[in-house]
Formats: structure tokens, sequence, C-alpha cells
């Protein structure tokens, strides 16, 4: 019987936080720190001919100016191809570019010296477009030329396969840049302590791989360097690679003093990451009974100059274009395309939104075409359970997605989708639905966790591990899973923060992965816990190991369950270890279960487990002006077995809301490469006024064998279907198809017309 | 001499293959393993060694399994 898990226990950090006070990374001022400012290019694409920052360092207050020379190690980061420069040479390649570091003992003491730094341009023509890259003659934006990736997957016979089809669509579909506009801009303090330790409090979701990065760019041992990452105000990926880490150590080494660095909102504006554009080219055959029988997909996304998660998102991308549906017959050929509009990297869902919307698109426009019901269609597709899937490979246990489409089918919303309609005649109502797969971890690349639980004499456990809290709820879902383990109130269990100079490597905050990486090593540490504990409470007892059982924080010996001296507490045994020396502290690691290799043409694809989820949801259209509201959301995801129902919930209803501004609003635009969309006055995000009215999430009831206590992920799942179900709601609507996002009341607007 | 399995994940697997089975000296580290397949990086990787974080200079055992790969991320 469940009795930490399945529960709501409230967020640990709930509190301080709704009281304002929790303090963030960026909040910390300690006395005589020094404020950095960094000097920005303001030209998309430019020779740097001059940088001269020594009238700035002569400036009152001011205690570094530093360029591309003073980097000791490599001039570049990213975490899958090191090519972005810690600070610029020779080129530019977007607006917001570092080139330049200061720090003064003045916010305005380092603002005034990062105007004062000269650094000459010779501005050059910039790469606006995907189109623009990959036409002939293109300026080159990396020798090799502006395909950063390209990546092709085929199953089958495709030729043959449409040409058998009784029907086949084609389609094209665009997604927009997506800014994450996290509450908390980049940001954080950077010390040198007494020891000689590089210490980097920053908002980030990887400490020991920001370390690494650090490491390298600073040509120092990674040993001499800490990183702690919690809290965090927001991340959705915008934090996984570097942002001010480096920076920071450049500067808390050259002054010996604290430095604070914060991107200001129009900074992380420009120089923040975002989610990758993608244009989509799909023709999609089916048979008469609605089989698919062949899709074939031409994928283009835009990464910006620099590749940072690029690659990893096309692959995410190549992936889900099929969606969850077994397509017997495919190809697919994606290319990552260099532009000069900033770096498009991690974003909650990582490409699976951008190939969602289209493949699902797809599949609604195929069922209105055939005639048939849009979830009878999906359901005659759908993968199955321990069937070899499109990529060769044994699926694992779908039933969950299977459960998705019939809660969904036998939902109210659904079941009552003719009913709705509006007192307006110019209001339409219409009911969308979407199918959503996205896989958890990073499916064929090595993921190894390491996690501890340290048991406290004084009547508590501390648990160790690195993946940040950015307010996903992972801290209190992975205390409740210890809990349960060691059947301790969740109240006696103490997380210690995302450090890595205390927490073990349990990896990066991303790929919905926390709480079941991180969960399965600190289960472990649990387990190596109890075994060592035991043996030292039989002797304590002078009792035989064999007689010893654990329940609810005591050893009792059972065959002697009368003696009140037969039992004793793991805190008492903690005590008694402790006083000869022992440590109290276990470590647990944890294998990422995954496929042997990757697919030809693939960096990690397959995934072993996938989140799955079903999405309806009702919209209310103005076709006067072409507004969308989305009114109501019926929800229900297969995330294995829920840790903690509210803060679960709590994800959903983030990650739909985050979709839908998404779907009808956000688009963080470039004009010939320059940012125009900065700050929260000209880039829209969903107001309380936007959300809907209700979303009703109902966890589907499934169980991952190799989750800890059964439980996936539920960190990405919800955004990824948003789009698609709201195209599709808005087609219910008014008969109009909208292939590009956002569907902005302007776009709308001129579909109704072209209708018209 | 000892013999142990490395299989290499991410750009390693790419250029220098997956899966290696090596014989080594008796007081080989990871390092030393790493070397024999050509890979000399020492700060932006990951070693794990029969499923527990290790480090370059960590010996090797035989029978040991070391995975070897640049650190990861995604979504």
């Amino acid at each position: 019987m469940a009795e930490w898990t399945l529960r709501s226990v409230p967020r640990f950090d709930g509190e301080s936080k709704a009281a304002g006070e929790l303090e963030f990374l960026s909040d910390l001022f300690p006395d005589g720190c020094l404020y950095a400012s960094t000097v920005r290019s303001p030209h998309p694409r430019a020779r740097v001919l001059r940088v001269d920052v020594s009238k700035a360092a002569m400036l009152p207050g001011v205690r570094a100016a530093l360029t591309a020379k003073d980097v000791p190690g490599l001039n570049a980061y990213g975490v899958f191809v090191q090519e972005a420069p810690v600070l610029a040479e020779g080129m530019v390649n977007y607006v917001g570019q570092p080139v330049a570091l200061v720090a003064a003992s003045t916010e305005e003491g380092a603002e005034r010296a990062a105007q004062e730094a000269i650094v000459s341009y010779e501005p050059l023509k910039p790469v606006s477009s995907i189109e623009e890259a990959l036409a002939a003659g293109a300026p080159k934006l990396h020798p090799s030329g502006n395909v950063a990736r390209h990546g092709v997957l085929r199953r089958g016979d495709l030729g043959k396969a449409m040409k058998s089809c009784f029907f086949s669509l084609k389609a094209t579909y665009r997604t927009q840049k997506q800014k994450h506009m996290f509450i908390e801009p980049e940001g954080g303090l950077g010390y040198v302590d007494e020891k000689g330790v590089l210490n980097l409090f920053v908002g980030g979701q990887s400490p020991y791989r920001d370390r690494l990065q650090v490491a390298r760019s600073l040509n120092m041992p990674k040993e001499k360097i800490r990183v702690v990452s919690y809290p965090v105000g927001g991340a959705f990926g915008g934090k996984d690679d570097i942002t001010v880490q480096i920076h920071l150590a450049l500067l808390a080494l050259k002054t010996k003093k604290p430095v604070r660095l914060v991107w200001t909102r129009e900074e992380s504006g420009e120089a923040g990451y975002m989610r990758h554009e993608f244009l989509m080219k799909l023709e999609t055959g089916v048979d008469k009974g609605g089989h698919l029988l062949a899709n074939k997909a031409v994928l283009l996304a835009d990464t910006g100059p620099y590749q940072s998660f690029g690659p990893a998102v096309l692959d995410v991308a190549m992936e889900n274009i099929n969606g969850p549906y077994l397509i017997p017959n495919y190809f697919v050929d994606a290319t990552l395309v260099r532009t000069n509009n900033g770096i498009s990297a991690a974003f909650r869902g990582f490409g699976a939104p951008q190939a969602n919307f289209a493949i699902e698109g797809q599949i609604n426009a195929i069922a209105e075409e055939l005639g048939m019901d849009r979830l009878e269609l999906r359901r005659i597709n759908l993968w199955r359970s321990h069937e070899e899937g499109n990529f060769g490979k044994k699926l694992g246990d779908c039933d969950g997605l299977r459960q998705c489409l019939e809660r969904a089918s036998a939902s109210e919303l659904w079941r009552t989708r003719r009913k709705h309609v509006t007192a307006k005649p110019w209001r339409k109502r219409g009911v969308g639905v979407a199918l959503a797969v996205k896989g958890l971890g990073f499916g064929t690349l090595p993921d190894y966790a390491t996690a501890a639980a340290e048991v406290d004499p004084d009547g508590f456990v501390v648990i160790y591990f690195s993946n940040p809290d950015y307010g996903q709820g992972l801290v209190t879902a992975n205390a409740q899973l210890v809990a349960e383990k060691l059947q301790l109130p969740s109240k006696a269990i103490h997380v210690s923060d995302a450090d890595s100079g205390s927490a073990p490597d349990t990896g990066s905050s991303s790929a919905s992965r926390s709480t079941y990486t991180a969960g399965n090593a600190l289960l472990d540490a649990c387990e190596q816990m109890l075994m060592v504990t035991r043996v030292e409470a039989a002797a304590a007892l002078k009792a035989p190991l064999e007689s010893i059982v654990y329940t609810r924080g005591s050893f009792t010996a059972s065959s002697s369950a009368s003696d009140a001296q037969a039992s004793i507490s793991i805190f008492e045994v903690a005590r008694l270890m402790r006083s000869r020396g022992l440590s109290t502290k276990f470590e647990g690691t944890f294998a990422v279960p995954r496929h042997d290799s990757p697919v030809s043409g693939s960096l990690e694809i397959p995934h072993l487990i996938y989140d799955f989820a079903a999405l309806v949801g009702e919209v209310e259209v103005d076709e006067l002006t072409g507004f969308v509201r989305a009114t109501r959301f019926a929800f229900f995801p297969d995330v294995g077995r829920v840790v903690n129902p509210v803060l679960a919930s709590a994800q959903c209803d983030g990650g739909i809301i985050q979709g839908l501004g998404y779907a009808l609003m956000e688009e963080h635009i470039y004009e010939k490469s320059i940012p125009k969309t900065k700050n929260f006055t000209t880039y829209l995000v969903p107001s309380p006024t936007d959300s809907p009215d209700e979303i009703y999430t109902e966890f589907v009831r499934t169980f991952q064998e190799t989750g800890p206590f059964g439980a996936k992920g539920v960190g990405e799942i919800p955004i990824v279907p948003v789009a698609s179900c709201l195209a599709d709601a808005i087609r219910d609507a008014t008969g109009v198809t909208l292939r590009e996002l956002p569907m902005k009341p302007e776009r709308v607007l001129s579909a109704l017309r072209r209708r018209a | 001499m000892i013999g142990i399995i490395l299989e290499l994940g991410g750009p390693f697997r790419e250029k220098h293959g997956q899966w290696h089975t090596l014989r080594l000296e008796e007081d080989a580290t990871i390092r030393d393993a790493l070397a024999r397949v050509g890979i000399k990086e020492e700060l932006y990787i990951v070693v794990v060694k029969n499923s527990k974080r290790a480090e370059l200079s960590d010996r090797l055992n035989d029978g040991d399994v070391v995975v070897a790969f640049p650190p990861v991320g995604g979504g």
C-alpha cells in the first residue's frame, strides 16, 4: 500500500516561494560584490576589426575588462558541438553575441564601462532564413557550409507504397521561434573561495556538465570548480546549455572578488536560446480503410549560427514525425540549417511539438478526407506493445497510449462536441484532438546517474542529487519516493541543493528524466542504506541477521518481538555507526535502459520508454476578428505511476498553457536577423485572461516497470499536442485549416477571408 | 594481462566505433583503455565503470565494463 506516492504532498519550497522569501541565484548580493556587464554585437553578421577595452578598464571602479584573448582554454562551448565562442574573435554571427566583459564596483559603473569598450565592425549581409541559407551562393556561416547536420531515416519502399495508396495528402507546415520567457533571466554569482575553488551559483540545468564546460574554457581541473544550480526561476530548456557560467568564471578568477552577472530581459531576448523554427513538407498516404501506408517528410530547422542542442532536437523531430503510429514505409530527410538568427537550442518538447503539429495535422486532414472519425483513424494505426516499431526495434509497453485514446474518446468534451454552439453567430465553437508521444531521456545515448542518501542520528535522512528544480517539483517528488522506500514521513526527508560540491552527478534536468533517473538512483542508495544498517542493527540487537525486519524506520528482531530491547531505530543505528567513525551516507546508481545502438541516420533514435497523451480542446473563434480563445481542455496523459498528483497536474496545466501560447500568440520575430520581440511588451505570452476556463487532467493508470515505484516523467508531454489540437479545433469550428504557427488573429482572419 | 569491454557513446561512437574488447596490462587505467582506441580527451568526458561513475585514473580489473562518452543532454 503506497503511503507517500500517489499523494499530493505540498511542494517543499512552496511556502517560501509564495511568501517571496526564497532567494534565487540572481538575488544574491554579497558584500563587496562586483557587477558585470556584457559587450554585445549589435550586428547579426560582421567582421570584428578591433576590440579595445583599455579605456573601459581605466574607468573608476572597473576591476576587469576582458576579451577573447583572456580566455585561457577553449574559446568555445556547446553541449554537442563546441563552436559558440565564449567571446567573439574575428566574426560575430548574431545580434547579442558576447564580445567583451567588464566588471565594476557598481552596476552603473559596469554599464558605463561596457559602453566605453571600443569595437569596430565591418557589417556583412546576414543569412536571415532557412531558404536564404540554402540558396545557391549564400554566404557560408561555417567552413563546412550552412548545413550543420543532415539525417535520413528510411523504411520499406516509399515510392511503391505511395503509388498503392488510396489517398495521399501533401502539405507544408511551418512553426515559429518561441522564447522561454522564464521569470528569472539568465544569471548568477561567481567567486573564488579561500581554498582556491571557483564557486558558481548559476541558474542552470546541469551542474556537472556546466562544470566540465567551464573547465574546458578555463583550462583548469574540474575539481577546482563548484557549480550550484538551485533555486532557479524557470528554465524550460533555456538554461540547459551555457549562458553566464564561463563569463562569471573568467571575471571571478580575474578579480578574485565575488562577481554578479544577471542578464536584463532585453539581453535574454537577444542572446538567450529559443525553440527551433521548423519548415516541414509531408506527404502521407493511406489505404481505403485509413491504414497509414507511407509517410514522406522533409524537415528543415533553423538552429542559428551555432548548433548547441540542434543536432539532438533534429533527432527528436525525426523520431516524432511518424507520430505514435505504425507506418511501414517512410522516408525522413532532415536538415539543420545555420542562419544569423540567434541560437536555437533546448525547449520543453525538444523538436516534438513541431513534428507533432505536422503529423497530427496530416492525420486530422486525412480523417476528414476519408470521412472517418478522427480518433478511429488513430486507433487503427496506433503503436502496439512489444511489437516491432517504426525503427525496427521492439516497442515497450504502449498500453498507456491506447488508454489515453480511449479516455479521450469517452470524455464529455469529445462526446458532446457537436452540441457546442455560441449565442453569437459570428463566434464559432469547435473541438479538436491530438495524440502525442515523447521519449523519456536521451534515447540510445548513454545515461547514468549517481545519487546519495544519508541517515542522520537526529531523525532525518538527507538526499543528494544534482538535478536542479526550476519549478517542476522534482525535489518534492524525489523526497516522496525516498519516504516511500524508507517508510518514513516525507518531512523526515531533507533535500540537498543541486551542488556539484556535495551532490553526486545525476545528470541534467531535461528530457522528462529527472524523477525517473534520480528517483531510481536514490532508491538504489536507500537499498544500500537498508542493507548496511540492517547488519549494524543485527549486531546492536545481538540477533541473527535473518531475524531482522525493517518497518517504518525501525529494525526489529522478529524472534523476540515482545522484548523491548529487540528494536532499534535506523537513526540510533546511524548514531552507533558514526560513533565508530563509519559513514552513514550511501551512494546509489542507475543506468537508464536503452536500445543497443541508434538506427542508421540518427544520433539517438529510438527511445526505449515514452510518455504518451491525448488532448481534447475546445476553441471559440471570432470570425469578425480572427481571435481564437481556447476555452476548455481535457487531457489524458500516460506518465507512469503518478508520484504527486497535484504537482503532476500543475505540470500539465503549465505545459498546456505554454503550448497555448505557442499555438496562438508567441513568436520571436527576426527581421533581417534583427530580433524585434525582446521583452514582454513585444513578445506576447498567455495572461490569465487567455487561460482556458477549464483544464481537466486525468492520468491514465500505468506502471513503468523500470521506473521508481512505476513512475516515468511529466515535464514535456503536456506541451507536445497543444498546437495540433487547437489547429484541429479551429478547423472544426470554421472549416479553415491552418498549417502555420502561431495561429494569431491576422493569420486566422486571412484564412477565413480566403475561405469566403 | 586483463580483458575489459569498452563501450563508446555519442560522438566518440561515431568516430571510434561503439564496442571494443581490449587486452591491457595488469595496472592499466581507464585512461590507458581510451588511449588504446585513440581517445585522448581529458576534460569533456564522462566515464562509467561497471555502471558507476569513475575517473580516468581509476585502475581496471579483469572483466570490467567501461562506458565513455562526452556529456550528453537533450529533451
